[in-house]
């Protein structure tokens, strides 16, 4: 407990010797002599010396708590050593020699307490922040581990890949990786292979295949945030709940490294993790793939009390809103013709649009949601209505449109939910309709 | 103007300290005390304001939800009558609570005197409903018809104990009033879809019960203050003198307007107070609800069946009923955020008749509304709220009598449901152990639920700041996460 308490100081102490020595460096070689000057020079050496004792000794205890590459901790160790024995012996031989200090001896002692010193101190980085850091690119800084974060978007569910080299092992190297690989293994727990993950760490065996509520790893992941044994800890890349579920499906289900992801693609877990990284790299660029709107057709719009407000920060796509402008009806609706593309999301409600006015709305090719309540839209915009082929809701409200309108609809496959309260569509309509797309959700409202 | 220069100095306290510690203090102070403080300064210190204050305009991310409706249910509704079905509590009342329940929680004054903690039978009766196979109590049989619509949390817990800093913690994050609640930080982050309304509008139902509501709880704390919510009455009239004085028409009104905001943009140039602007943009919105109000509270276009669904008390003005339905209203106008407060959840005495007067009140209109929103197509971007500020204990408060019990306050373990907005329909998220005392999986803090409810409206909170007096404030405070479970 304390030791590990003392050993959280090293990082505290650790940039005052170097801060120290380096500045007793600094006022050697830069300044003129004078026995001011070497006054200073012994009270900074005396300072550095100090505080590398002090950053040596928390090191130590720092070491003890584990989980580090023993080859370059030890090469940290010794340099470290090293600079403490060279400013000591550096310090003591100019006191020694009083005014007849400056012998080509001294200046060898004093170059190469800073080499010790810029060794020690880059080894020290290596341990915290991986092999090969101070030359590494600045994407995988962090961890020394290259991270294939593609390989996991690209799949698909009929990958011939195994579940553990196509999806477990690339998240484990994305949010675990960076303290416990093989080089620097925290908790003295590596997974950078199958078997060093099999193996466990200091707390025993971290994984029972098959048993979720004895395997540490999962058990880890799942306690609070707050939790101080909470694993990845506070501040590091937390595990999203599909990667969550992912591993604790692959541990339940016995730690198959064959296992292809075609073969588990039907289940559910596998089915959400893999939509979900897909989203992830779909979703973004989608909504930045479009050019600027029309300013002048915005500004028309505008000046009629249509709400045109960008969906979100970044994106071109627009919504189209116009509960502030309840007289915009057919004429008005030409206005969106130059900006069509950009129209994510349309609002006509209340509006007075009439079939005749809907007509030059068929170029809003990217719309996804399609508000028509209380219009006088009939089944005659059925047809076009169909061609919306991003479409993603539907809400047809108080309109005219009935059975043979909805029959008659070919909707886009995307479309989710269709609202037909309070329009001319019957309780037939509904059924014959959600035979044939059982996957549309169609929202008929409580009683006529 | 005392207040403005007061204000205006202590804007500078930071900058004074800094100043000091540079050894400039000298300098600092002579623009301090006003040497220097002219038009130009003011004008400058307001459009540094505005350049580190910028409202979003846009959501971070493709929002979910366009508006919110919230159904706050104050006094503290107990989750052992509504949603969260303990049957252990049958088998042993009368018992002492066990202690390792209690632990080291924290419980008020009003029950900390008391030698003896005798569990309490809830006083209802529960079935299963939905798909998800979610309890609901008799008292509430609307909302339990409408449990594939919603999500149940019954994880939720607070860290306020009284009822002001609870509500008050709820709605702006804070537990001491004077931050920005919910509503006001979406009207200025996201301003306002419906030109002729508020963004921000608050209905208090009357005859609820005992314990007060504040309006800190509506307040835009140091936001611009024309984001605070809009207080509908509970009167004939919603909102008072709509009409113009007699011999006044129109027109005339709108010269007044015209004239005085004339003078407001002289002392606006004098002095660069955003209470100013608010000032002007408050009488813009006032003229121009003169219009727009009638045709949202007269309710005289609505068919009986829908006027039903909201049960008998819908065309009492003030009672939950008609606010709900003006909140229907409110969000097909594109009204952001309505607030509803509903008081009388407080039952520290007789809980059984209290439960069912506040239910018998609250449960049929907040399912129809759900519903109504639903068959209007609204829902789906529509995210509604029913919670309150914290839950109640089951152990009894005072004797358990056979006459009856009470229930004191509790944080540590309470239940909401939301709908809509992108919230997952049709699931109840979160356990509490036995005795509905503590939360025992997937715990859900009230900065958790106010992150999640940000990120539904493509807000990330944790972005969303606004510098006040030299610190950075969001609605979430420090912490809270988006609970991606509770999203669809």
């Amino acid at each position: 407990m304390i030791i590990n308490f003392l050993g959280h100081l090293h990082p505290v102490f650790v940039h005052l010797p170097i801060g120290f020595l380096a500045l007793a460096y600094v006022i050697q070689y830069l300044f003129k002599s004078n026995t001011e000057k070497s006054r200073l020079i012994d009270f900074v050496l005396v300072a550095g010396i100090l505080s590398s004792l002090l950053a040596a000794f928390f090191g130590w205890m720092l070491s003890l708590s584990g989980g580090y590459e023993e080859n370059l901790l030890d090469w940290h160790r010794y340099t470290a050593i090293a600079v403490c024995v060279v400013s000591i012996a550096l310090l003591a031989y100019k006191k020694y020699k009083k005014e007849e200090y400056r012998t080509p001896y001294y200046h060898a002692g004093f170059h190469l307490m800073m080499l010790t010193l810029l060794l020690a101190g880059h080894f020290g980085g290596e341990m915290t922040h991986g092999e090969g850091y101070l030359f590494s690119e600045a994407t995988d800084t962090e961890t020394g581990v290259v991270v294939e974060k593609q390989k996991i978007t690209t799949l698909t569910a009929a990958s011939t890949v195994s579940v553990y080299d196509g999806i477990v092992e690339p998240v484990l190297a994305q949010k675990c990786m960076q303290c416990h690989n093989q080089k620097k293994k925290k908790g003295d727990f590596q997974l950078h292979t199958l078997e060093a993950l099999m193996k466990g760490g200091k707390n025993g065996k971290a994984i029972v295949a098959g048993d979720l509520d004895h395997s540490e790893f999962i058990r880890r992941i799942l306690l609070d945030k707050g939790d101080e044994k909470h694993m990845p800890p506070k501040g590091k890349s937390q595990l999203t709940q599909p990667e969550i579920d992912l591993l604790s499906w692959w541990v339940l289900h016995g730690v198959s490294t064959s296992q292809s992801v075609k073969a588990v693609s039907a289940n559910d877990t596998i089915r959400k993790f893999l939509s979900d990284a897909r989203k992830q790299s779909a979703g973004p660029a989608a909504l930045d793939s479009i050019a600027p709107a029309d300013a002048a057709s915005i500004a028309a719009l505008k000046k009629i009390n249509v709400a045109v407000v960008p969906l979100a920060t970044g994106t071109h796509f627009l919504e189209l809103n116009m509960v502030n402008a309840p007289s915009f009806g057919d004429k008005e609706a030409p206005l969106l013709q130059k900006i069509a593309p950009q129209v994510m999301w349309l609002v006509l409600a209340d509006t007075k649009i009439t079939d005749a006015g809907f007509e030059s709305l068929k170029s809003c090719a990217n719309t996804t949601r399609l508000n028509l309540k209380n219009t006088a839209i009939t089944n005659a915009s059925i047809a076009l209505i169909g061609q919306f082929k991003k479409l993603e809701y539907l809400n047809i409200v108080g309109t005219n449109i009935d059975d043979a309108g909805l029959l008659g609809l070919t909707p886009s496959a995307t479309l989710k939910k269709i609202f037909c309260w309070q329009s001319g569509i019957t309780t037939n309509g509904v059924m014959a309709f959600q035979k044939k797309y059982p996957n549309i959700e169609i929202d008929f409202g409580e009683k006529k | 103007m005392n207040e403005l220069m007061k204000m205006h100095f202590e804007n500078k306290r930071r900058e004074f300290l800094r100043g000091s510690v540079l050894g400039l203090g000298g300098i600092a102070m002579g623009s301090l005390l006003g040497c220097g403080s002219k038009n130009a300064d003011r004008k400058a210190v307001q459009q540094v304001a505005e350049e580190i204050n910028k409202p979003l305009v846009n959501p971070h991310f493709l929002p979910k939800a366009k508006r919110v409706i919230y159904l706050f249910q104050s006094g503290g509704p107990s989750q052992m009558e509504l949603f969260d079905y303990k049957p252990m509590l049958y088998s042993m009342h009368g018992q002492e609570i066990p202690a390792s329940v209690i632990g080291k929680n924290r419980i008020s004054g009003m029950v900390s005197n008391q030698y003896s903690f005798p569990l309490a039978m809830p006083a209802a009766t529960f079935k299963q409903h939905g798909a998800a196979g979610g309890y609901f109590s008799e008292h509430v049989p609307h909302i339990a018809a409408i449990a594939d619509d919603i999500c149940v949390v019954k994880s939720m817990f607070t860290e306020q104990i009284n009822h002001e800093p609870a509500v008050i913690f709820t709605q702006t994050g804070n537990q001491l009033s004077g931050r920005p609640c919910i509503g006001s930080w979406l009207s200025y982050g996201l301003g306002s879809m419906n030109d002729n309304l508020p963004s921000f509008i608050v209905m208090v139902s009357k005859g609820g019960g005992d314990q007060p509501i504040s309006s800190a709880a509506w307040s835009s704390g140091f936001l611009p203050s024309h984001h605070q919510g809009v207080q509908f009455m509970t009167g004939n009239e919603p909102v008072p003198f709509l009409n113009n004085p007699q011999g006044i028409d129109r027109m005339d009104r709108r010269r007044a307007l015209d004239f005085i905001k004339g003078f407001n943009n002289i002392q606006n140039e004098v002095w660069h107070d955003p209470e100013i602007e608010s000032q002007i943009n408050q009488s813009e919105m006032a003229y121009k609800m003169q219009m727009a109000i009638p045709s949202i509270t007269d309710l005289s276009d609505e068919p009986q069946h829908i006027l039903d669904m909201y049960g008998p008390d819908v065309m009492t003005p003030g009672t939950f009923a008609h606010n709900c339905i003006m909140a229907r209203r409110l969000a097909e106008k594109d009204v952001r955020f309505v607030q509803l407060y509903h008081l009388g959840w407080d039952h520290h005495g007789s809980i059984a008749s209290g439960i069912k007067k506040a239910t018998s009140l609250t449960d049929q209109p907040s399912a129809a509304l759900v519903k109504d929103l639903k068959q209007r197509g609204l829902l789906d971007d529509t995210l509604v709220i029913w919670g309150g500020e914290f839950g109640r204990t089951s152990f009894s408060q005072g004797k358990l009598t056979p006459e009856g019990f009470g229930r004191d306050h509790h944080p540590g373990c309470y239940s909401i449901w939301m709908a809509g907005g992108g919230i997952k329909p049709g699931m109840v998220y979160g356990e509490s152990d036995d005795f509905a005392h503590n939360v025992v999986k997937d715990k859900v803090h009230v900065h958790d639920f106010q992150a999640t409810m940000m990120h539904l409206l493509g807000i990330d909170h944790e972005q969303f700041i606004y510098k006040s007096q030299g610190r950075r404030y969001r609605l979430t405070d420090v912490s809270g996460d988006v609970i991606h479970n509770l999203i669809a």
